[in-house]
């Protein structure tokens, strides 16, 4: 226990050290965002990633489960329809359960991060006046261009990224408060679905993982499959090599991943969608090219049905593969984009209803 | 806007608006507008002067945009609220759109006041032009890799993008699902980088094996881009901007440097370097990962200039060349059309037989 409250003041401290500036980020661009401690926005955008300190931490009590038609209830707050509003990704903040949504308006390319507490009300969070740090990446001081997202592990910010104008991926990570905060790394990701070794694929999401001796991040890609990493020997000069643990069907693209425990058990949850819209046929009983799994934790702690021999949720037949148990369908989650957990027992999902997109407070599966 | 609805909203609001002038938009310089009410003074005298809170102001003042079918009301606006005397202004947080429908309601006296406006639309620009697309050459390997179209201003961004840019078939047949639909764009805002699916280019892979290659080699193909394709503010191209190309079989190999034919000047002064490709290099890649440097590698100033369909790359000093050694510096990353580097092939498997690094440095001695 007493370890457990040295290593929270330690992370508190490391956050806290950083020397913050007072103002507006002034960022070109939103692709992602998530949560570190104590209230702690991390933002994603063009070649920069933004902390920014909140002061949110007052707990909001969700009571409305549902808001239809959630675009037009976003654009309305900004003064545009439905269809001129761009939701770039949604984030719980685990202090305060407020859900915190990136948008991007079509008819100014503005930007903005609305609100959502749990009555429903929508409000911005105004990055006019805050507290920020702001943390360029580069590589042999060459921009990148393309953050695909963001994590909060073992008090450093995993930035996973892709140069854009080449194909090649690169992730960062981030130790607020220290002197020189920045480390890259190139990865080599074993991609079980077309059976290949892979260093340029970027990461599409991220997620953290601490086993209690090391630090990780879990990273998904196209294809799909999932793979841990470890922050403890990361190197700018060496690969770190992933291990693959799971794949979740070729063909598809995660969008978020996220870990939660239900009946003892720890679970993750994947939402995806299928590569190619116009013919995709949803797989098996799908109603929707998007879909989401809840897959088995214990399967991170694989050391030996890993990469090669990595087991598959669907076989190359489309049936049952080894891991169709271990990484099911929660089919109550069909046609979700956006997700996040809001507490112990519920997520916050928006979900594409045949055009038009809810937002709804959901149990986890 | 339908012409009957419009005449129905001003009647409305001709009747409602009572009094006319208590609440209004007012239009600003910069195009923009803003909500402008007159307190009664015991009202004004309850809120705060300066800045208000969005509560505190919406207590008084709501604005809302009005559904362009149904004409309902959405939510109340989020923006900047000022009090200045008997005066509540409203600013909104993104600028009213051109040719959409606001509603702005006063509490006053217990009634509200209410008042529609057509924000007015914005003076036509020029058509949007595409003013370029790389790789300029018109033929292309079958495993081609990305576009990059550059437009004379920011686009309007979206999914939608990855409809309204295609690839047609010498039989005019669009091709489903060619692009990897993740929206890259240069730091200014007005190059769009799209790629070809690489799912749809390396071997083994499902989509490959489900829909197959997006190109064929030996065949015509068009890049489209769509009449319809706006800036945000809904100036259209008007007319399909069509780049024609022809496709060779697929160039899976890395690039080859000893193919380079590399000039070097002759003499101090400034003479260019200049480096001929027997294929075609990206463009991007010609300006980011080939540079000169002195002997310790530090970079040496100049202007680079890029061949017809990306064959050759010139390098022309700032400053005269000195009598000294300098290095013509290539990095591994350097990619052809088809994503090949110098280090490997785009679609590289791990387990092929290593390949031997190659020499990525040329210096050469000037007198």
């Amino acid at each position: 226990m007493k370890r457990i409250l040295f290593a929270c003041l330690a992370l508190v401290t490391a956050v806290s050290v950083a020397q913050a500036d007072q103002g507006n980020p002034k960022l070109k661009s939103i692709e992602a965002i998530r949560f570190g401690p104590n209230g702690l926005l991390l933002i994603g955008g063009g070649s920069d990633v933004v902390t920014v300190e909140t002061g949110d931490t007052k707990e909001t009590s969700w009571t409305k489960t549902e808001i239809a038609n959630i675009e037009g209830e976003l654009g309305g707050k900004l003064g545009i329809t439905a269809k001129d509003i761009e939701i770039r990704r949604i984030a719980v903040n685990p202090m305060s359960k407020k859900l915190y949504v990136a948008v991007k308006s079509l008819k100014t390319n503005q930007y903005a991060v609305l609100t959502i507490d749990g009555a429903g009300k929508v409000d911005e969070f105004s990055l006019e006046n805050v507290k920020y740090n702001k943390y360029p990446l580069e590589v042999n001081k060459k921009a990148v261009s393309k953050i695909t997202d963001l994590t909060w592990a073992g008090g450093k910010i995993v930035v996973a990224t892709s140069a854009g104008d080449v194909f090649h991926s690169r992730v960062f990570t981030i130790t607020p408060g220290v002197k020189d905060p920045f480390a890259s790394f190139a990865t080599e990701t074993y991609h079980v679905g077309h059976g290949g070794w892979e260093t340029k694929a970027p990461i599409q999401a991220l997620m953290p993982y601490e086993d209690g001796k090391t630090t990780n991040v879990v990273g998904s890609f196209t294809c799909t499959p999932i793979v841990k990493y470890s922050l403890d020997d990361t190197s700018p000069e060496v690969k770190v090599k992933g291990i693959s643990v799971v794949e979740l069907g070729t063909g598809n693209t995660p969008r978020s991943m996220f870990t939660y425990e239900k009946d003892g058990k720890k679970y993750i949850l994947v939402n995806v969608n299928r590569n190619n819209p116009a013919k995709a046929k949803p797989l098996g009983d799908m109603p929707s090219v998007y879909w989401v799994a809840k897959v088995e934790f214990d399967l991170l702690k694989e050391t030996a049905n890993v990469n090669e021999k990595a087991p598959w949720r669907l076989g190359k037949n489309g049936k049952a593969g080894e891991a169709f148990e271990k990484a099911a369908v929660a089919k109550d989650y069909f046609g979700t984009q956006y997700m996040d957990r809001l507490d112990n027992t519920r997520a916050v999902v928006i979900r594409d209803m045949k055009g038009t997109r809810n937002l709804n407070v959901i149990a986890l599966p | 806007m339908d012409p009957i609805m419009n005449a129905f909203l001003l009647l409305t609001t001709a009747l409602i608006a009572q009094p006319a002038d208590s609440v209004r938009f007012q239009l600003s310089k910069d195009n923009g507008a803003r909500v402008v009410a007159q307190l009664l003074a015991d009202q004004a005298a309850k809120l705060p002067a300066g800045k208000l809170t969005q509560t505190q102001g919406e207590s008084v003042l709501t604005v809302n945009l009005l559904d362009d079918e149904t004409k309902k009301p959405g939510p109340a606006m989020l923006g900047k609220y000022d009090r200045d005397g008997n005066d509540l202004s409203f600013s909104p947080r993104f600028a009213f759109i051109g040719g959409q429908t606001y509603r702005a309601t006063l509490q006053r006296d217990g009634k509200p006041v209410t008042i529609n406006y057509v924000m007015p639309l914005p003076a036509a620009k020029p058509p949007l032009k595409v003013l370029k697309v790389y790789p300029t050459t018109d033929v292309l390997p079958a495993n081609h890799l990305k576009f990059y179209i550059y437009f004379d201003r920011p686009i309007r961004g979206g999914m939608e993008l990855f409809k309204l840019i295609q690839l047609v078939d010498d039989k005019g047949n669009v091709i489903a699902d060619p692009w990897l639909l993740d929206e890259i764009w240069d730091a200014d805002n007005n190059c769009l980088i799209i790629y070809i699916h690489p799912g749809r280019i390396k071997w083994g892979v499902e989509l490959r094996q489900l829909l197959g290659p997006v190109l064929f080699e030996k065949r015509n193909y068009s890049l489209v881009v769509k009449g319809e394709l706006s800036d945000p503010e809904g100036n259209k191209i008007g007319k399909d901007y069509i780049k024609k190309f022809k496709t060779t079989p697929e160039d899976r190999v890395r690039i080859d440097v000893s193919q380079w034919k590399i000039a070097y000047p002759k003499a101090v002064g400034r003479d260019p370097v200049t480096v001929t490709f027997p294929k075609s290099i990206d463009h991007r890649s010609l300006d980011r990962f080939l540079s000169v440097t002195d002997d310790k590698g530090q970079p040496i100033d100049g202007a680079i200039t890029i061949g017809p369909e990306e064959k050759t790359w010139q390098f022309t000093p700032t400053k005269a060349w000195q009598a000294r050694t300098y290095r013509l510096d290539a990095e591994d990353v350097l990619e052809d059309v088809a994503g090949n580097t110098p280090k490997v092939p785009f679609d590289h498997d791990k387990n092929s037989p290593k390949l031997r690094a190659q020499n990525l440095r040329w210096p050469f001695q000037l007198q």
